[in-house]
């Protein structure tokens, strides 16, 4: 069953792009095109997430999140904005929302932050001590990485994103998200930087073994997982 | 400043002192003069009545009368006959400068008997018959009164001197604590924070009015910054949202193509919207950094650990360009700053240094103590860029390379400086022989 998400956004193309980007891939979506009438719709709790946008007519995007956060509906929300800087990142995060998005955005940045929104808030915050996907394990205690029982050795910065990817298995992570999910820093780091530490750890996970299980994603980045 | 402040407030205090004290000393010269002078006359004019009423005999024998008993006193008298023979009196001779016309001198002389020399005012005083007569006073006396008030004029200065100087250093002490309260709030207010207000009293004096002037003109700027910012940020949403939407129909219509001629175009087009939306993003960092905003989010930092981070993100991507990235760091090269900015400054230098350094090897980073600054360095071995073109490296969308087939949107270099800037710092490109460094000078607070 498609989770339910509410997009607040005043922009009639962005609005409808995204609503009919996230109708294909299978959500239920709501929409509303000012903050009142979103705050009104997000108030019945029942969305697993909501995309908000913060500059809106009525009501501002930061006020609506406010009002949630008071009323203790923790629904995750993803603020898209204009507003680009860091700065204003924080801000947001600060306010309570669970990720920010700048436009201009990707669909595909858009979907792949919106998934571990909602899987998120379902998995809840356990501490593991070891990770996997298909034949490849981790184990974050002993930091040793085996694949089909073979060990593989990885430079800290590779361990470091494997173990991103890892606990993101089977979600499409972008470029920026590993950016900020490895080394915590939110710019653009040109071209192919981050590509170049794809392919190095691609080397050793992938080179030897029959099935890949590190793909990248067409126009939106990386996806670890054990089927295609 | 303060030197030749104080020597203006000290000549202010000190000159009319010694104006006053300087008249004083002369108007009771003066007085004594008079009184002097009076002195002289009245003892000519008591002599002539004694020759008005008993003739040349009468003031003769008054004359050796009244030098008998004292002829080394205070009063000169001499009496000379028509001839100008002397007669009577305590002088042995006619003094030699006195012509017979003159009424008043004052002459050095040394009467018969005296031990030293005195200074006398003499009047001379022609009679009806011929004979002439010489009334005077020693000024001896006087003398000593003048030096006694030379004395006090002396100690008037030496008095009024120190007490004018603590006067000066307590003036300089007000205007100074006044001024740099006033100074140090405009420093404050240049380095970014725009909140900061001067105290005003209720006062109508200059430092008051001062104050109130100052502080229209800051609400005056803090006003036009914040209207800046509403421009940019209205700015950033009006081009942004385009520019989603061009992004958002040039993805749907990739995904519907078939044609791979048609593909390729979508994508290059995509790349161009990327690359558009980076300098717009771009840009409106460097207003933003420019204005000041972002201190708020000033965080302590091991700058050692950022370099460090670099490494990490950009080695592998170096490695690939045939660059040896490395980071050469220190302890405790901690400063509050906005991480997020720098790292992508200092990102910005590792990405202009992999696509400009030509026939390069190596990208050194490196973080010192450099006195009051700490400095970070981003240094390549590859072409440099000559002296003469540094200053237009650092411009907005200045590229030195015009040919644009090395890429970047020209606002990197640009916002590396936009970044030293809201650090209070600057950044200096230099020559790292060969290559180009460039430095990051940023101040530690005291």
């Amino acid at each position: 069953m498609g989770h339910k998400i509410l997009v607040i956004e005043d922009d009639a193309t962005t609005g409808s792009f995204v609503v009919r980007g996230l109708d294909e891939h299978g959500f239920s979506v709501d929409c509303a095109d000012n903050g009142r009438d979103g705050l009104f719709l997000a108030t019945d709790g029942s969305y697993d997430a909501i995309v908000l946008d913060r500059m809106l007519p009525q009501m501002d995007g930061m006020a609506v999140l406010g009002a949630l956060r008071a009323a203790s509906i923790e629904t995750p929300v993803i603020i898209l904005s204009a507003l680009g800087a860091a700065d204003d990142r924080v801000d947001g995060l600060n306010a309570g929302c669970d990720d920010y998005l700048v436009k201009p955005f990707a669909f595909a940045e858009l979907l792949a932050r919106l998934r571990l929104l909602i899987r998120k808030s379902g998995a809840g915050t356990r501490t593991v001590t070891s990770l996997a996907c298909g034949d490849l394990e981790m184990d974050l205690l002993t930091r040793q990485v085996r694949r089909s029982g073979r060990a593989i050795e990885l430079q800290p910065r590779e361990f470091r994103l494997l173990e991103y990817l890892l606990r993101h298995a089977g979600q499409v992570v972008t470029r920026t998200m590993l950016l900020e999910g490895v080394w915590d820093y939110h710019f653009d780091p040109g071209s192919n930087v981050i590509d170049v530490h794809i392919s190095r750890l691609r080397k050793k996970i992938d080179e030897s073994f029959p099935d890949p299980i590190l793909h990248t994603v067409r126009g939106a980045g990386y996806r670890l997982g054990a089927t295609r | 400043m303060a030197r030749r402040l104080a020597a203006l407030l000290f000549a202010a205090i000190f000159l009319p002192t010694l104006a006053m004290l300087g008249f004083m000393n002369f108007a009771s010269a003066r007085a004594l003069a008079i009184e002097r002078s009076s002195l002289v006359t009245e003892l000519r004019d008591e002599l002539m009545s004694e020759y008005v009423g008993d003739g040349p005999r009468g003031l003769t024998s008054a004359i050796r009368d009244r030098v008998r008993f004292n002829p080394l006193g205070e009063e000169v008298i001499s009496y000379a006959d028509a001839s100008g023979k002397i007669v009577a009196g305590n002088l042995p001779a006619w003094p030699r400068a006195l012509t017979p016309r003159a009424r008043w001198f004052e002459i050095a002389m040394r009467r018969p008997g005296d031990r030293v020399g005195h200074r006398v005012l003499l009047l001379i005083t022609p009679l009806p018959d011929g004979s002439r007569l010489v009334t005077g006073y020693v000024m001896s006396g006087g003398q000593q009164l003048s030096d006694a008030n030379q004395w006090a004029f002396l100690l008037a200065l030496a008095i009024a001197g120190p007490l004018a100087l603590g006067l000066v250093f307590v003036l300089l002490r007000i205007i100074e604590r006044r001024v740099a309260r006033i100074a140090g709030i405009a420093e404050r207010v240049g380095e970014g924070d725009l909140s900061q207000r001067v105290e005003v009293g209720t006062g109508d004096d200059a430092f008051s009015r001062l104050g109130r002037g100052f502080n229209g003109m800051l609400d005056k700027i803090e006003a036009l910054v914040v209207e800046l910012r509403l421009v940019t940020d209205g700015l950033a949403h009006d081009l942004r949202s385009p520019i989603t939407r061009l992004q958002s129909v040039i993805e749907r219509a990739a995904v519907g193509a078939r044609d791979a001629g048609a593909r390729a175009a979508l994508e290059s087009a995509q790349q161009e919207a990327e690359g558009l939306q980076g300098m717009l993003t771009a840009a409106l960092q460097i207003s933003r950094a420019e204005a000041g905003i972002g201190r708020d989010r000033f965080e302590a930092v091991d700058l050692a650990a950022v370099l460090g981070d670099l490494v990490e993100i950009y080695g592998p991507a170096a490695e690939d360009s045939g660059f040896v990235l490395a980071a050469e760091t220190a302890e405790g090269m901690v400063l509050p700053v906005h991480r997020e900015l720098l790292g992508q400054a200092l990102g910005n230098l590792v990405e202009n240094a992999l696509r400009h350094a030509e026939g390069g090897s190596r990208i050194d980073l490196g973080v010192t103590r450099e006195r009051d600054a700490i400095v970070i360095s981003v240094a390549d071995d590859g072409a440099g860029i000559p002296a003469d073109r540094r200053e237009e490296a650092l411009r907005r969308f200045g590229r030195l390379d015009h040919s644009r087939h090395a890429g970047g949107h020209g606002l990197g270099l640009a916002l590396v400086e936009a970044t030293a800037r809201l650090h209070g710092g600057r950044v200096e490109l230099n020559d790292a022989h060969p290559g180009l460094i460039v430095r990051l000078i940023l101040p530690v607070a005291a």
